[in-house]
């Protein structure tokens, strides 16, 4: 600290011998107003080598604080100039109207005591005293730090709790439901707190239950005001908040946090600041029941309409603007509805929607216009009957009826009045169109041939569904049976013994000698079973192939006992009675059917 | 025996429902639209599903004044049939006398511009294209087959053709399958229908839906369905308020102005095929 105190001396001993401007004091006051009992700052700017503190004088009529609210000391170097300037701003608060003279300020500026000029203001007759706006639902800020040690009563400097601050405040608090409500948050930073260019809103309040315009706070600039006759910079946001329903609705707390530079009566420090406000509590009550024709607007409103024409030719339209202005949710509004006419066709109607300038304080003003393009299709006068607009106003708690016309149109026959009308705005028929005079629906049309119950998955779906993939497998197994059998003639002939013989032994029982004949059946039979030559096969060989093969005995010696009695009845030249032969085709019959049963189940017979 | 029966069983339930649409048909042309919402509205409890018959009751609705339910049963017929243009033309007319003429929840462009035979063919149609190029799929590959039996050599394209035609026939299969189990939508079908933020009535109103307005609808519970706008806002809404464009095709609670001819007529059954 003693370092810092010579390093000041040194450089206040180098400026004084830089300096070379002249020593100036220049006073003014921060308004142009100056209203009885209403706190103002007398502001007094002195410059040169070296300046001391302005020495304020007493003013019949005007309460001066010794104390300077603020305090700004700054050096400017022009040209290896080095000027001091040193600005003080005094709160005075004026006791009578009329004219006050402000005598010339002294203030000692290197070794010299140079005077402002004096300065003469009117004094205008004002409200009674009163608080300024402040946080109303904040508690005051302290009377003073903790630890300052001031005596209470007297004037003291800002404690950072009053030097920054935050309100937010509605201008309702009890609302029916869809009422604008308008929520203004603003932060007061006392002028000699620096906050720099820092962002107003790092959390909006959060507003549930309610329909926001615009989505976030909109930002409307800050503005200097006096609150117990400090001078605050004061950053504003509103919204305006559209209840969607009944009950108690809360606006959840605002919260900032910033940095700020404080003086602390030696140097400036940094401090950080976070500041919130208490959540606000609005009553919406419900609507009354709703009238007919209610169109869902809800606040002030006023309605005009005016015509674009007021005679035009058959078949041509003509606009009819709807002008809806006022306070309330723009987007609630909907289109009025004209009156019934005859020979008329009523487009829909074109929508927009503007925002209008704030007008004081209240919520957002805006205009809602419907256009309707009317066509008359019938030549002659046309009266458009009033149209009615109903919403509810809020402040009369009742649904308010506003009607605008009639209007009258002078509608001119064309020419072409009965073979060419134009109807609707874009709506022009070119050469061989047809004109639309009226819109409404297409009629019913005829049943169709059969109605039928709806069916999941119909029938017809399911079976062309499963069809061709079953038939292309068959195809597969029997394209795949096919080639195997061509690579394999054994068992092609063995796979087909069974219904070979089948076949020849019916043929068998109509030969000449069925003996013979019923032989060569079951000797094929068998050199096909087991892949060889048929030709000289003898019931003595086929015994020895089954036998090889491992062939149930029994089946081995029905079909051996049945060849060995055809070898017999063929070479013994003992023809076989009726009886006989069926009993051998039988046997026959029955052992081919063992044999190929066997064979086929793979099975070691 | 039972075929028999069957088939006559159909044959006689046809020509019933035939005979039902002739008789709402004609009262229609006499102006008795409440009979005739109610003759059209039996065929839809009787399970009939055909864009006719939602076209017609959606005129009649309309005549009736009850301009959501109308919506709804246009969105039906159109949801069967893209391309019947009468009921196109009878919904926009509709549309236009909504409130806010709120766009239809539809998937973005470039789905329906890639999927573009989902979004322009019926169903009946595109069960159609997709069950020709199953077979078509099929016989290529026996045919390749067959020609494989014979020895011969097999057909080089065939197999690319079979993977053509099994392409369209999965593609065109999933759009009917998805045609006949679409997303649910619904349509506002009260003056005003109240959309919260909860299946409460105590709950926070998010934003309120007018008579006709469109929505999908992604959950139903407990009398509640939460419903999303084209612009993305949600929120629950009770069901007596919407119509719902299904399958299943949802009957309207009693219509008020239905109430004396209902009351002389059996009572409808709450959901189609629910019999």
């Amino acid at each position: 600290m003693v370092v810092m105190a010579a390093a000041g001396q040194i450089a206040a001993a180098v400026l004084s011998m830089l300096a070379a401007s002249d020593p100036e004091v220049a006073v003014r006051l921060d308004r142009d107003t100056i209203e009885v009992n209403q706190p103002f700052l007398i502001i007094v700017e002195a410059r040169g080598s070296n300046v001391g503190e302005p020495q304020i004088p007493d003013v019949p009529g005007l309460i001066i604080e010794q104390s300077p609210r603020r305090r700004e000391d700054r050096l400017n170097m022009i040209n290896l100039d080095m000027t001091q300037i040193k600005v003080r701003a005094y709160a005075a608060t004026p006791t009578r109207t009329g004219a006050i003279q402000l005598p010339a300020i002294p203030v000692l500026i290197d070794k010299q005591e140079v005077k402002s000029a004096p300065l003469t203001f009117t004094v205008a007759e004002g409200a009674p005293l009163q608080r300024p706006p402040g946080p109303p639902d904040k508690p005051a800020p302290p009377s003073r730090p903790a630890d300052s040690g001031e005596p209470a009563g007297e004037r003291r400097g800002l404690t950072l709790d009053e030097a920054v601050f935050l309100v937010a405040e509605v201008d309702k608090k009890e609302v029916f439901q869809g009422e604008p409500v308008q929520l203004n948050l603003s932060l007061w930073a006392f002028s000699g707190v620096g906050l720099g260019e820092q962002p107003l809103a790092a959390t909006y309040p959060s507003t549930t239950g309610f329909y926001a315009l615009p989505q976030v706070p909109e930002d409307i600039g800050p503005e200097v005001q006096v609150r117990d006759g400090w001078e605050y910079v004061v950053s504003r946001q509103r919204q305006v908040l559209y209840p969607t329903t009944t009950g108690t609705l809360t606006i959840g707390p605002w919260e900032w946090t910033g940095v700020a530079r404080v003086f602390t009566g030696f140097m400036y420090e940094r401090k950080r600041v976070a500041r919130s406000t208490a959540p606000i509590e609005i009553t919406v009550r419900p609507l009354p029941e709703r009238p007919k024709g209610f169109s869902g607007a809800v606040g002030t409103f006023h309605v005009k309409a005016e015509l674009t024409e007021n005679r035009v030719i058959q078949g041509t339209p003509t606009k009819l603007m709807i002008r809806i202005t006022g306070r309330g949710n723009p987007n609630a509004i909907g289109a009025p509805e004209l009156p019934a006419m005859d020979d008329v066709y009523v487009a829909p109607p074109e929508k927009a929607t503007q925002s209008l300038p704030l007008r004081g304080q209240g919520p957002e003003t805006f205009e809602r216009t419907f256009t309707y393009a009317i066509t008359p299709i019938a030549a002659g006068t046309l009266v458009i009957p009033p149209v009615e607009f109903c919403y509810f106003e809020p402040a009369a708690a009742a649904y308010k009826v506003e009607r605008v016309g009639p209007f009258t149109v002078e509608v001119l026959e064309t020419p072409e009045a009965q073979s060419n009308r134009v109807v609707g705005i874009e709506a022009r028929p070119g050469p061989g169109s047809v004109d639309v005079l009226g819109l409404d629906i297409l009629g019913p049309v005829p049943a169709p041939s059969e109605l039928r119950r709806r069916q999941t998955l119909p029938l017809a779906v399911g079976i062309t569904t499963a069809l061709p993939p079953l038939a292309y497998a068959i195809l597969a197994l029997y394209v795949a049976r096919k080639r195997r059998f061509a690579a394999d003639t054994g068992l092609a002939r063995s796979s087909r013994a069974r219904t070979k013989a089948l076949k020849r032994l019916r043929a068998a029982r109509h030969a000449a000698e069925p003996a013979d004949e019923l032989f060569h059946v079951l000797a094929g039979f068998v050199a096909d079973k087991f892949d060889v030559p048929e030709a000289g096969l003898t019931s003595a060989d086929a015994r020895r192939l089954l036998e090889e093969h491992e062939v149930m005995p029994e089946t081995t010696d029905n079909l051996t006992k049945v060849l060995r009695k055809c070898e017999r009845a063929r070479y013994a030249g003992d023809p076989l009675t009726e009886h006989e032969v069926d009993a051998l085709f039988h046997g026959a019959a029955a052992g081919m059917s063992q044999l190929d049963a066997a064979r086929k189940g793979g099975a070691k017979s | 025996m039972m075929t028999s029966a069957a088939v006559l069983l159909m044959l006689v339930s046809s020509n019933a429902f035939n005979e039902t649409f002739e008789r709402a048909t004609q009262a229609y042309a006499d102006k008795d639209y409440g009979r005739a919402v109610q003759l059209y509205e039996q065929l839809v409890a009787d399970g009939v599903e055909h864009p006719h018959v939602f076209y017609n009751l959606g005129d009649a609705y309309y005549r009736k004044g009850r301009l959501g339910w109308a919506i709804a049963n246009y969105e039906r017929a159109l949801q069967l049939d893209p391309g019947f243009q009468s009921a196109q033309h009878n919904l926009d007319q509709c549309l236009a006398q909504t409130k806010r003429q709120l766009a239809r929840p539809l998937p973005p462009d470039w789905e329906q511009s890639v999927l573009f035979w989902h979004y322009s063919l019926s169903r009946r149609v595109t069960l159609v294209v997709g069950l020709v190029c199953w077979i078509a799929m099929w016989l290529a590959l026996g045919f390749r087959l067959w020609r494989m039996a014979l020895g011969k050599p097999r057909p080089r394209y065939m197999r690319r053709l079979a993977a053509l035609f099994a392409v369209i026939a999965v593609a065109f299969g999933v759009s009917a399958w998805v045609k006949a189990h679409p997303a649910m939508r619904a349509v506002a079908s009260e003056p005003l229908v109240p959309v919260r933020y909860g299946m409460s009535d105590d709950e926070v109103v998010r934003f309120e839906l007018y008579e006709g307005d469109r929505v999908m609808v992604d959950d139903r519970r407990d009398g509640w369905a939460r419903v999303v706008t084209a612009t993305g806002y949600r929120g629950w809404a009770r069901d007596e308020g919407l119509a719902f464009v299904g399958p299943p095709y949802e009957l309207p609670p009693k219509p008020e102005a239905l109430a004396a001819e209902a009351d002389s007529a059996a009572p409808a059954p709450r959901q189609a095929g629910e019999s």
